[in-house]
């Protein structure tokens, strides 16, 4: 048991902090990496999806005879051939079918599958089968949506999913689902000489756009489940093709490989489900892999339409806002329901109210589901609240910088009735990025700056769990937060090494298989440092103590008299080595971060940012100058991971500000489904500068301080590009502020959200 | 992905007419395939003999003689952008060539297969016009035939064209050292939503040549002649005078249908005065043109280029 190996001595924090190599970088910058639709899949039928062309129909009937003759064609499958089960589905609300039964609900629903021997057979006779529909008129605009008398998309009452929290309250209408914030802390006579500002707004409807399209490969036994997918959550899928199948959790396994990113797009149940019905149908694994324009009417980010209106005292003190807020979620829930309630929070601000009335409901149409994308709610509500904060500046004669000093709330102060108080200091990140962009510098034509603040909801769930092991001389990190890109196996082997003093190179963390991996909830909302890296860090301390602990009592020494220096574990008279210990396994869970929670708040995700902007009065074109952002992570584990965290969501901050943006046709059609039509921000679109400002105040509930981050510059850059193209000359209401809008900002004509 | 196709691969320009004679209009050439494949992946095309061009090197040299600029139909993109002879002989298409599409579709796309591909939205096609190039045609048996830029397109994704023509090489006249060339794009997405192409030559001082041409936002390369009628034959008294040929060229044209028509105007217009500033400023650098009076300031954000 002895070890002449003396570990030179480590100073505290040696591996958190440090800007560590990515674990993925090789594998993926060789190609090593394999991803979801390169498995090998051999014996695996191939499937195509027919999907429906048209928005809103009455399914009268679907004819795959000729598809059928196609060689190689093994069966198609139908929502007929499906009925010996219940196949409705959602994790929010169960009310997705697997394939259109009587109802087509949006361009795009599924309405067969091909299975064949090959990919090639399997396209070429999804073009054959027929479907025989009689055309309904659609609903594709929320206004009309939620208009007295309007039809309905679903009938209710709403089948709660597995993953509604207790106690959701749903409604009849397509508005199925409200969030609102009400309070009147009035307790002095009205004002009546108030400065009131009330526009209504608008936002698009955008695609996350993650390089890899979702696949899956799918087997179905009797008893038990097999799925690999490219997912976020796979332990949520887990419980979903649990409950859609009638088994135990235990009987289903999800396998995740590398993923080819996220953004929210793969997060929850999206085309597992399906493919597991097709599985069980042909008794035969099957491979399903989504083109770009599948994957595009899989899920998106909501459009949002609302009318807002904030009031304040000639002084500039703020005093009341209003505002009805239309999320706008396609023809199933999908996350709706939450990005609905995160919106209403964002629509708020982090401001000292008198008063506050807040509803944002969540709306069915005949539109492509929307769901989860990076920085939801405050990304379509954050815009809104700092452009009517900034217009009551310009009415009270305040500068929009000081009119925030006055009114800011202070960390400690309530944001939201109910929820966690303020954890951060806003007023120092707004400064500081206030100080970046020149404030206060004299105007130029056409050249505008733009600073924001606000907060949202981060963290989810504190259900996470990790097992760290010694094993063959290396730690070995069990955690089921995916990577995707962010970096958090890099982040969690960071915190392991930290814990157990041992060189990161020394400490893996593999993929998830959720019949080896411990339970994570999910990977979003910014939780993978803050609350699955807690859980990291629990089970790494979990396993020092063990071993410290088997050291006692296999050496008969007391324990009291045993200490540890980073992987040394020193002795009356001798030392040992923790990698000398396997299999030694440590757990850890994150479950300390519940008591006292209110809602999904573990913590709030700052979203701070400053922009400066150049408007070309005779084009439109907006050009971004210096963006600033902050990244108040508390602690930062991986400052470079950190801040490629900000310079990524800055890029597709500027893509949806700018100029993305899904158009349907009159009919509810997607027209630009592909990257020609459908523009994605590309290095020509990168601003003067980006800078990254990471604040570490050690204030976050997480492991060593940390709280979670890359996800607030979308509410907070989205903001500073509005504030700083109004304040370049160009007055915004509906994004994006695409050239021919600024356009017709500038020359006065009409904007369709005020029209 | 796709349904069977046979792919031909001649050698020779000889072979490949020989092929499109034997096929005569079911077999259809590509080179980088760059619209092709989207078109076959959209399912708008079903052929199912593809002749690749990209196996004939005679197809692909740039060269210079009589004062001609001779660019194979098979040139790629990048090869353009880096060609010192154009870079000397025509600077402004190396610059085209360098902003167009993106680095995929630049290393891999031809010349040739842009023009005779016909999409509307294209920055050759338009640049061409307005350098009076010409394009030279082959079918087999010696067939040859000589069209100007201006007459090769009729319509999106319509060419004059002929089953078993090949379009072999583009040719430019070397343009006159009293000429500028100036050329504007303007893009929402991957394609350009307007472009502009504008040539200015001066003799005597005054205007004594001038061409505009106007693409992307119409359905084929248009020649305009409201601005030429505004400046022909004067000197360039005032920015104003550019700005109403901007306005000139947006009143004329045909805007595509379907689109932003008040906008599309408008951005023919801005981009329309900002070639001939670009053009006229560089006659004036050159002191082939005087300078306008100075003008009072207040719009001189019209060039705006990364101005933080």
């Amino acid at each position: 048991m002895t070890t002449t190996y003396a570990p030179p001595a480590r100073p505290a924090t040696s591996e958190v902090g440090r800007s560590s190599e990515r674990q993925d970088i090789r594998a993926k910058l060789t190609g090593e990496a394999v991803y979801m639709a390169d498995i090998p899949a051999d014996d695996a039928l191939h499937v195509k999806l027919l999907r429906s062309p048209v928005a809103h129909a009455r399914l009268n009937g679907v004819d795959t005879s000729g598809a059928m003759e196609v060689p190689g064609v093994v069966a198609v499958v139908v929502a007929e051939d499906l009925r010996d089960f219940n196949g409705t589905w959602g994790h929010f609300v169960r009310d997705r079918p697997l394939m259109a039964t009587d109802i087509i609900r949006f361009a795009g629903e599924i309405v067969a599958a091909v299975v064949a021997e090959t990919e090639a057979a399997a396209r070429a006779a999804i073009n054959l089968v027929d479907i025989d529909y009689e055309i309904l008129t659609p609903i594709l605009d929320v206004n009309e949506a939620v208009a007295p008398g309007a039809a309905r998309v679903h009938d209710g009452p709403r089948t709660p999913g597995f993953a509604c929290p207790p106690g959701t309250e749903f409604y009849d209408g397509n508005d199925f689902y409200r969030y609102v914030v009400a309070y009147d802390k009035n307790d002095e006579a009205a004002d009546d000489d108030l400065v009131v500002v009330e526009h209504e707004y608008a936002f698009p409807a955008v695609y996350q756009y993650a390089m890899e399209p979702h696949a899956v490969i799918a087997t179905w036994e009797p008893d038990s489940i097999t799925v690999q997918t490219s997912c976020q959550h796979p332990f949520l899928v887990r419980e979903e093709l649990a409950v859609i199948y009638g088994m135990p959790v235990e009987a289903v396994r999800i396998k995740v490989p590398y993923v080819g990113g996220g953004f929210g797009s793969k997060s929850y149940s999206k085309m597992e489900p399906v493919a597991v019905a097709i599985a069980r149908h042909v008794g035969r694994t099957v491979r399903l892999v989504n083109d770009v324009s599948d994957a595009m009417v899989t899920t998106r980010r909501h459009s949002m339409r609302c009318r807002m209106r904030t009031s304040a005292r000639r002084d500039g003190m703020l005093v009341a806002r209003e505002a009805s807020i239309l999320m706008e979620t396609g023809a199933y829930a999908d996350n709706g329901p939450t990005v609905t309630m995160v919106a209403g929070m964002a629509a708020v601000g982090p401001y000292r109210w008198r008063a506050m009335g807040i509803t944002a409901s969540c709306v069915y149409t005949h539109l492509p589901p929307a769901g989860s994308y990076r920085g939801f709610g405050a990304a379509h509500m954050q815009w809104v609240g700092e452009s009517q904060i900034d217009e009551i500046a310009r009415l009270t004669g305040l500068d929009r910088l000081e009119i925030r000093r006055n009114n800011l709330l202070s960390r400690g102060e309530e944001y939201i009735p109910g929820q966690r108080p303020l954890d951060a200091d806003l007023l120092g990140d707004l400064e500081a990025v206030a100080a970046h962009v020149g404030w206060g510098d004299p105007a130029t034509p056409w050249r505008g700056r733009g600073i924001s603040a606000g907060v949202s909801p981060a963290g989810a769930s504190p259900k996470s769990q990790a097992r760290v092991e010694i094993d063959e001389g290396r730690i070995v990190v069990h955690s089921g937060s995916q990577e995707i890109g962010q970096g958090a196996r890099t982040v969690h082997a960071q915190i392991a090494a930290e814990v157990l003093g041992v060189d990161l190179d020394l400490v893996f963390v593999p993929a998830t298989d959720t019949s080896v991996t411990p339970f994570d909830r999910s990977t979003g909302a910014s939780r993978s440092t803050t609350v699955a890296g807690l859980a990291v860090m629990r089970a790494a301390e979990d396993l020092a103590a063990r071993v410290v602990a088997k050291i006692a009592s296999e050496n008969g020494i007391p324990p009291e008299l045993l200490s540890r220096e980073g992987r040394r574990i020193l002795g009356p008279d001798r030392e040992w080595d923790l990698l000398d210990f396997g299999p030694v396994s440590g757990r850890g869970s994150a479950d300390e971060l519940a008591p006292g929670l209110n809602g999904p708040t573990i913590f709030w995700e700052v979203c701070v940012a400053a922009a400066q902007a150049t408007v070309d009065p005779d084009t439109g074109v907006v050009e971004v100058g210096d963006v600033v952002t902050i990244a108040d992570v508390g602690k930062a584990i991986n400052p470079s991971l950190v801040e490629r965290q900000d310079e990524g969501c800055t890029m597709q901050s500027i893509g949806n500000a700018l100029f993305e943006e899904m158009h349907f046709d009159e009919g509810g059609v997607l027209l630009n489904d592909s990257l020609l039509d459908y523009r994605v921000p590309t290095l020509r679109d990168l601003p003067q500068s980006m800078e990254c400002i990471i604040v570490e105040n050690a204030d976050g509930p997480g492991p060593f301080g940390a709280k979670g981050c890359g996800e607030g510059v979308f509410g907070g850059l989205t903001a500073a590009l509005v504030c700083a193209v109004h304040d370049a000359g160009a007055p915004i209401r509906e994004l994006p502020m695409s050239p021919d809008r600024v356009w017709r900002s500038v020359q006065g004509l009409a904007q369709s959200a005020d029209r | 992905m796709f349904a069977d196709v046979t792919i031909l691969r001649p050698q020779t320009i000889e072979e490949v007419l020989d092929l499109l004679d034997e096929h005569g209009g079911e077999a259809t050439v590509y080179g980088g395939a760059t619209e092709l494949m989207v078109a076959m992946k959209l399912g708008l095309t079903d052929v199912s003999t593809l002749i690749d061009l990209k196996g004939v090197p005679e197809l692909a040299d740039i060269m210079v003689d009589d004062d001609r600029l001779r660019i194979g139909a098979m040139a790629t993109h990048r090869q353009i952008e880096s060609d010192r002879e154009i870079a000397a002989f025509l600077p402004s298409l190396c610059e085209i060539e360098r902003n167009l599409a993106n680095p995929r579709v630049r290393a891999i796309g031809s010349i040739g297969g842009n023009l005779a591909f016909g999409e509307p939205h294209s920055d050759p096609a338009t640049f061409l016009v307005a350098v009076g190039a010409t394009l030279e045609c082959w079918s087999s048996g010696g067939g040859r035939r000589t069209i100007p830029a201006v007459d090769f397109l009729v319509g999106p994704f319509e060419s004059v064209l002929r089953d078993d023509e090949l379009l072999v090489e583009i040719d430019v006249p070397r343009p006159s050292p009293r000429t500028a060339l100036a050329y504007r794009r303007f893009h929402l997405s991957e394609r350009p939503a307007v472009t502009v192409a504008a040539s200015l030559t001066s003799h005597s001082g005054n205007v004594d040549s001038a061409t505009v041409v106007v693409g992307s936002a119409c359905p084929t390369p248009t020649v305009v002649t409201g601005p030429v009628d505004l400046l022909l034959g004067g000197g360039i008294d005032s920015t104003s005078l550019l700005e109403e040929a901007g306005r000139a060229a947006g009143d004329e044209i045909d805007v595509e249908a379907g689109g932003d028509e008040v906008y599309l105007r408008n951005i023919v217009s801005v981009l329309t005065t900002r070639a001939l500033t670009a053009a006229y400023a560089d006659l004036q650098a050159r002191e082939i043109m005087r300078p306008a009076p100075s003008q009072p300031p207040g719009r001189s954000w019209g060039r705006l280029l990364r101005p933080w």
